[in-house]
């Protein structure tokens, strides 16, 4: 980051939000990548694979999600994580063409919470937390955010069923830039 | 009753913990839990922070082996949150209550209606950690 120009990071960053302070960015992965990607039950796919894919920052923060979804046995809740997934990346790579650095972007933290059925994805930083319950009817899948510690009475919180996903996490990745 | 401001919740799980962040899931209710059901309530367990000699008395609380049962250590919670979480739409309903034992005179349950749905206790639970400090062991 030091390499580049500061100007031209501005400029960049600037263009990375719309006048509501949510990010733009575009859909890079093709359908039929996104199946190769997303196929988590397929052994010849492997670390190598994502790699090819994914430079090392963006594996690092979301490559809990992979191993969690390959040990998930709902379909459901399989396939409403591959879609967060998949916007995720997206995000992430739209943030690198601005030569935005995520290297302080932390990873995901994932659990699998097999006996309720249901997996916690969690973003966790020092002042605030997002998350995701994803469970497995989609209807009871919730995401939140809140401020953490004494300023932590400004939670927001929703369904995931009844939201554009898009437009949700690119509101809560550009809060991480934001705040990064 | 009196409470204190605060009360504690026990990590046995270190991976519960990331960069001293606790994650929401020490704090879920679990229906199928038949240690957490009494009649029609969802109970969880959580300690009184009363003075400074419930810290120690966890810290050396050991499981049914005989292993330290808070591998990670323990979570501080304000108890001003459960009022904060009760005022949110579409939630509320979280009480607590002391429920002394004969080995742990700062023992008490954070409860919620046995009919709370997914959604709500999920919130609840990432509510709770939200509020959540850290004591490393």
């Amino acid at each position: 980051m030091t390499s580049i120009d500061s100007e031209k990071i501005r400029g960049d960053y600037q263009r990375l939000f719309d006048r509501t302070g949510s990010l733009y960015y575009e859909t890079t992965i093709k359908e039929s990548e996104a199946n190769r990607i997303l196929h988590p039950r397929d052994e010849t796919f492997g670390v190598r694979t994502l790699e090819s894919f994914f430079d090392s920052d963006i594996i690092r923060i979301i490559g809990s999600l992979f191993s969690a979804m390959s040990k998930t046995k709902s379909p459901e809740i399989i396939k409403q994580t591959q879609e967060i997934t998949l916007i995720i990346i997206d995000l992430l790579i739209s943030v690198q063409k601005t030569n935005y650095e995520i290297s302080n972007i932390p990873s995901l933290h994932v659990t699998n919470l097999e006996e309720e059925e249901s997996l916690l994805i969690e973003w966790l930083f020092v002042n605030y937390r997002i998350g995701f319950n994803i469970r497995s009817e989609a209807k009871d899948s919730t995401w939140y955010l809140i401020a953490t510690g004494s300023s932590a009475n400004s939670g927001q919180f929703g369904s995931l069923s009844e939201i554009d996903k898009k437009a949700l996490l690119a509101k809560l990745v550009s809060i991480i830039l934001s705040n990064s | 009753m009196n409470y204190p401001s605060t009360f504690l919740k026990g990590i046995s799980n270190p991976q519960d913990v990331v960069d001293g962040i606790v994650s929401a899931v020490p704090f879920r209710f679990d229906p199928k839990d038949p240690k957490q059901i009494r009649g029609l309530k969802l109970l969880q367990s959580i300690d009184w922070e009363d003075d400074n000699g419930v810290i120690p008395l966890l810290m050396n609380q050991t499981n049914q082996k005989g292993d330290i049962q808070f591998k990670a250590g323990l979570a501080r919670v304000p108890i001003s949150c459960v009022d904060y979480i009760n005022s949110l739409p579409k939630l509320g309903g979280l009480d607590y209550e002391r429920e002394v034992q004969p080995n742990n005179p700062y023992h008490g349950n954070l409860i919620i209606g046995i009919g709370a749905n997914k959604p709500q206790r999920d919130i609840i639970s990432n509510m709770l950690a939200g509020h959540a400090e850290f004591i490393p062991r």
